[in-house]
């Protein structure tokens, strides 16, 4: 659990910068009203403050109804504590601490705008992943996500928690089983199917599954520990 | 055209009613606005959501109001990079058409939208888009029966344009089928349309014949070479034509790209290229920074000679 009053401390250090007041004191009831200079452009200062200092990132609607600090120690705490698991677990798991049937799960929102990011950043920018109509006259529901975002979900499940950072990925093989259309809330989930203890590989069956419980893909990964 | 006006309080008020539900930070600035600038201003504005997004809550206005919401966050915190790093965050324009103007994801759902809106939103957008439509409209009136408008945005000013030039017939060019696609529904959603065309090409690579006038708004720092292209600009105007051409100086954008540091290097640009100016309009945002990181318009009427 995030230590509150450390956050506040951190959250305190980000306000007196941006108002550039070294004597600002907040508190949870603390709003725009009570800080001179907090218009909209100190709002966003505030909010690329924030996101450095946590690493974290606001959405549009986060950064359009946060009005108070308490707003913002309660996206933090959603924020960090949804981050603190994933952390802890990439820094550990070596191999001896392994076992098969051991299972790891995240849950994520994918949405357009990562559907957007996706086709920017790969360059993969079919209709099918970028234009509305041209999706509904192929038959989709809307713009459908890349295989290979969901792909890099499992490289985030496979780096970050099962095996985590000791683990170098090998080999992934996915089957796709129906398009996902976002924004939809899936769960990645992985299992370990087998392990080498000669090779250090460790072989993880992964499956997602979308909000109603519908497999969306499924898929093995391979990942090799080296020894400590 | 219908000219009947919708009355403000039937759509402005439970539009406003669902900006402040979802984005009460934002819904700030419209208040200000409209404590500003009045009646005249909250009856404008309600007419074009009412014309272009429609007068019931529903898709078509979370659509606007996020579109709205993303607009200015991207313009935000790119102002933010802006002021941190003294330079606009992207500099290649290959790679901003691509993320931005050819992704309709992009331009249907957020820009488009938060454009149309901000020009009303936006007090220093506002003033601009008052003063073309009360001096430079009404100077120029029936002196245009053909304009341009190159690179259309969300069509707000050949909207205008036609609106208030009403002898003039349209020609809408942009690289963006999606906002010239915008455009249209903008246009058409005024009664407008029959005097309206558009052409998705680059303005380099098009035979166009010279146009009584040329409209220019905000284009100019989306290019990596804008003094290139206001001579090109010069070109499909006739003698005597003329010219309204904006540009945005320190402020920046996802895809502003050539960061004019003052009007005076808009300006200088614009004579270079053989434009005579007439009249300079600036307008500011965020008054009280230091003038080298104020978000700043600034528009002029230029004539050909």
């Amino acid at each position: 659990m995030p230590d509150q009053a450390a956050i506040l401390a951190r959250l305190t250090s980000v306000f007196v910068d941006v108002f550039d007041d070294p004597n600002l004191a907040i508190s949870r009831d603390t709003s725009a009203k009570d800080v001179a200079g907090w218009d909209s452009f100190a709002h966003i200062n505030l909010v690329v403050g924030i996101e450095e200092t946590f690493d974290i990132r606001f959405t549009t609607r986060e950064i359009g109804s946060f009005t108070c600090v308490g707003d913002v120690l309660d996206l933090l705490a959603q924020k960090t504590l949804a981050l603190e698991p994933t952390r802890a677990a990439a820094r550990s798991r070596r191999l001896h601490e392994l076992a098969v049937g051991q299972r790891a799960d995240f849950t994520v929102r994918v949405t357009l705008e990562m559907v957007t990011a996706f086709a920017a950043l790969s360059g993969d920018r079919s209709p099918l992943h970028t234009d509305e109509a041209f999706a509904h006259a192929a038959g989709f529901d809307g713009r459908a996500a890349h295989g290979l975002l969901l792909g890099a979900l499992v490289s985030r499940l496979i780096g970050m928690q099962l095996p985590g950072a000791h683990g170098v990925l090998q080999s992934v093989e996915l089957s796709f089983r129906r398009p996902l259309v976002p924004p939809a809330t899936v769960r990645v989930e992985g299992e370990i199917a087998a392990i080498s203890e000669s090779t250090g590989q460790v072989q993880i069956k992964v499956t997602i599954v979308d909000e109603h419980g519908r497999g969306i893909l499924e898929g093995k990964a391979r990942s090799v520990l080296r020894p400590v | 055209m219908s000219t009947a006006t919708i009355e403000s309080n039937a759509v402005y008020e439970p539009f406003m009613a669902v900006l402040r539900e979802r984005y009460p930070n934002f819904a700030a600035l419209w208040d200000q606005s409209h404590a500003q600038f009045g009646g005249e201003w909250a009856d404008g504005l309600a007419t074009n959501i009412a014309r272009v997004f429609g007068t019931e809550p529903g898709k078509n206005w979370d659509e606007a109001i996020d579109g709205y919401a993303e607009f200015c966050t991207e313009a935000l915190r790119a102002q933010v990079f802006f002021e941190k790093h003294g330079r606009y965050q992207a500099s290649n324009y290959e790679e901003v058409a691509q993320a931005c103007y050819h992704s309709s994801d992009y331009m249907e759902r957020r820009y488009l939208p938060g454009q149309y809106l901000s020009h009303f939103v936006w007090p220093h957008h506002y003033r601009m888009l008052r003063q073309y439509r009360t001096a430079v409209a009404s100077r120029l009136g029936r002196d245009v029966r053909a304009f341009y408008e190159v690179g259309v945005g969300c069509g707000m000013y050949s909207q205008q344009s036609l609106a208030h030039l009403t002898e003039a017939r349209g020609t809408g060019i942009d690289i963006s089928g999606y906002a010239l696609r915008f455009t249209s529904r903008v246009v058409a959603a005024h009664g407008l349309g029959d005097r309206y065309q558009t052409r998705e090409a680059d303005i380099f690579e098009t035979v166009l014949a010279p146009a009584d006038l040329v409209i220019c708004q905000e284009v100019l720092e989306h290019l990596e070479d804008p003094a290139r292209f206001v001579k090109r600009l010069l070109d499909i105007v006739r003698p005597g034509g003329w010219g309204y051409i904006t540009a945005a100086v320190n402020a920046a954008h996802t895809d502003h790209i050539y960061l004019f540091r003052s009007p005076a290097e808009v300006r200088r640009q614009l004579l270079d290229s053989g434009w005579q100016i007439e009249t300079e309009q600036i307008e500011q945002a965020y008054p009280e920074k230091p003038e080298a990181l104020r978000p700043t318009i600034v528009a002029y009427l230029a004539r050909r000679p």
